[in-house]
């Protein structure tokens, strides 16, 4: 009976004792946010994206995702619509560009999409201000660095996928080589070094700006003053560091 | 008589063996071959959560449940359930092993499971919780047993073999009032599974996806794990007792028309969430991924599943055979109709994680399917083989048909 009772109190104390150590490990962690006194955005435009991949190709030779595979840490959608009313009668045809493979170029694709509105929109991780996939990662494999962009520490990711769940932008994905996930790191190891992203340096029409948006005339600032700018999904309340002008509503998520 | 149950016993022993074994190849495949490209899912490839989650969910809602069914006679007075209180605790520390090897071994990075508790903890991640709360119930019910066992363990002490060596190591440590311990420990284990239980429907109801979205996910949960529970019971003791070659009658029956109640009435309200659910989420004034996310299970890809496997085969049919007399007062009746509502509770898992991720996808693409991978059903067979495995190793070793 006595042994019994030890070992009863043993672990409410193993309960009681992690709650104000896990609750510390938090907090600190999450503080370090925004210490640098830098704050990094991406201004897409919409209305430069020509949708010829050249992004996605960057991307994946540095970053090393596999060409092939039709996952990528930034990807372009292209939309086609036939306009109704109501609006949501509207047909809505998407493909989306996460290979060497253009499927604009499709012949297909330009024959359905004639006289047509269509329109790209270039995709990546949002390195939200409050981000699900930190919120949900059981190991803290992810998280916030000083300048506030999310990363991916892969050592530590068991790769148990509750951020691709929780990820409402569906940017995060299971690298099939390493075993853990990946996403954009905004080229992390790049801006480090006061380089751009690769995406950034590889887009022809400039319709990706990357820079710190608490630098009054850095080009970000710029845009951001000059242009009506919205974010994707914004009744997630995730605040995304991925800033769009002209996107079109029909772009719902 | 005695050799045929023997020949058969041993045939058994080989199939449960074949397919543990086939079931290690498939986590092995899992392992050493990507598995993913299958579906195109936003940017990223293939649902990230599939079978295999769906077999986690569904061994952690039947331990929960066999617990709390075990505990209504153990600890909350249910006098009428005491006979089937050992089985009930057997099956739920089987099922919870094999529901935490289930998702151990459906990680990708095997050896860095621990990582969720030590070292690298992240108290915001339900997940988290859920895995602190679910290591805790299994030590727990583990020290439950051993109280609930130990007078009958003392007896079996005599026993020659495996079964009084066995006895013999688990009775070093001495005890005393162990039913009454057992009953206090008992309280505490079906309190922290009850917590871990509805830390995973937290761990779904916190994303917002529109399906799982929600704070009545995890008091749904319960309710399931209520439902899986009771049936399980019946059917691990209605197949004792038929494999041991007894009647069921007497007490065991009493309690066996007492799941029925239980199982019959949690039944009656899993129907009546299930629709409110449905007619809440896919009512036009709801959000349009609400009802695109109801949509997939009304008349999309898995409209099959729910409305054949869950509702008819998982809650109509039965309800039907519990509330019958002619059926429902049988011992046969109450099993068949448990077992067409564990049939349907494997599928509403395998909707509830699966279907639940359909709308991720974004408008105009597809939606997919679900998605049985060969792999994954391999080791979803060795799984299920190596629970009944286990089961049928600790009923041999432990005293469970000396009376409590």
């Amino acid at each position: 009976m006595k042994k019994g009772k030890m070992k009863r109190r043993n672990f409410l104390k193993l309960i009681a004792g992690l709650i104000p150590i896990t609750a510390f490990t938090t907090l600190t962690k999450a503080f370090k946010a925004g210490e640098s006194g830098k704050s990094y955005v991406m201004v897409v435009d919409v209305n430069k994206c020509i949708g010829c991949g050249k992004c996605v190709i960057a991307c994946k030779t540095e970053n090393g995702v596999p060409m092939e595979l039709p996952l990528s840490r930034t990807w372009i959608e292209g939309y086609s619509v036939e306009e109704k009313i109501p609006i949501s009668e509207s047909e809505v045809k998407k493909k989306v560009l996460s290979t060497s493979e253009n499927p604009f170029l499709d012949k297909d694709w330009i024959e359905d999409t004639k006289n047509l509105k269509t329109f790209y929109v270039p995709k990546l991780c949002n390195h939200c201000i409050n981000a699900p996939c930190v919120n949900v990662c059981p190991v803290y494999a992810r998280f916030y660095t000083r300048d506030g962009i999310v990363l991916v520490d892969k050592e530590t990711c068991i790769g148990c996928k509750y951020c691709i769940v929780a990820c409402p932008y569906g940017a995060t994905f299971l690298h099939p080589e390493q075993g853990v996930t990946d996403k954009c790191t905004f080229c992390y190891h790049r801006i480090e070094r006061g380089l751009q992203p690769a995406c950034v340096l590889a887009c022809p029409t400039g319709a990706r700006v990357f820079g710190d948006i608490n630098d009054e005339n850095s080009e970000v600032s710029k845009l951001v003053r000059g242009n009506k700018v919205s974010v994707l999904k914004p009744e997630e309340g995730t605040f995304p560091r991925v800033l769009y002008i002209g996107l079109d509503s029909y772009v719902v998520e | 008589m005695g050799d045929n149950l023997r020949k058969l016993e041993v045939i058994a022993g080989l199939v449960l063996v074949i397919l543990i074994l086939i079931g290690g190849l498939g986590v092995l495949q899992m392992h050493t071959q990507p598995v993913m490209p299958i579906e195109p899912f936003e940017s990223a490839v293939g649902i990230p959560w599939r079978t295999l989650v769906a077999v986690y969910v569904f061994f952690v809602v039947s331990t929960t449940g066999l617990c709390i069914v075990a505990s209504l006679g153990e600890v909350f007075g249910f006098t009428k359930l005491e006979p089937i209180v050992k089985e009930g605790l057997l099956m739920a520390l089987v099922t919870i092993l094999i529901g935490l090897m289930t998702i151990g071994l459906e990680i990708e990075q095997v050896t860095r499971g621990y990582y969720a508790m030590i070292g690298h903890v992240n108290a915001k991640s339900v997940m988290f919780w859920m895995i602190m709360f679910y290591v805790l119930y299994v030590v727990f019910l583990i020290v439950e047993m051993w109280f609930y066992f130990y007078d009958d363990l003392l007896e079996q002490r005599k026993s020659e073999g495996l079964r009084g060596l066995v006895a013999r190591i688990l009775t070093i440590p001495k005890a005393t009032d162990t039913k009454d311990f057992a009953r206090v420990i008992g309280f505490i284990t079906v309190f922290t599974a009850i917590v871990a239980h509805s830390n995973l429907g937290a761990l779904f109801g916190v994303n917002y996806l529109p399906f799982w979205h929600g704070p009545l996910l995890p008091v749904y949960f319960i309710l399931s794990a209520i439902v899986s529970g009771a049936a399980l019971t019946v059917i691990g003791a209605y197949l004792t007792d038929l494999i041991r070659g007894v009647k069921i009658e007497g007490e065991r029956y009493e309690a066996i028309q007492m799941l029925r109640l239980v199982l019959g009435f949690s039944l009656v309200v899993t129907i009546f969430f299930t629709a409110w659910k449905l007619v809440v989420k896919a009512y036009p004034n709801s959000t349009l991924l609400s009802r695109e996310g109801v949509e997939v299970f009304l008349s999309g890809n898995f409209a099959f599943n729910f409305w054949v496997m869950e509702v008819l085969i998982g809650l109509l049919i039965p309800l039907i055979l519990l509330a019958v007399p002619q059926t429902g007062r049988k011992a046969g009746g109450v099993f068949a109709a448990s077992l067409l509502t564990i049939i349907g509770i494997f599928f509403l898992r395998i909707d509830l994680v699966m279907g639940g991720l359909v709308p991720k996808l974004i408008t105009g693409l597809r939606f997919p399917s679900p998605v049985y991978h060969p792999f994954e059903l391999m080791a979803t067979a060795g799984f299920f083989a190596l629970a009944i495995f286990l089961y049928y190793i600790g009923y041999k070793l432990l005293p469970m048909e000396v009376e409590g």
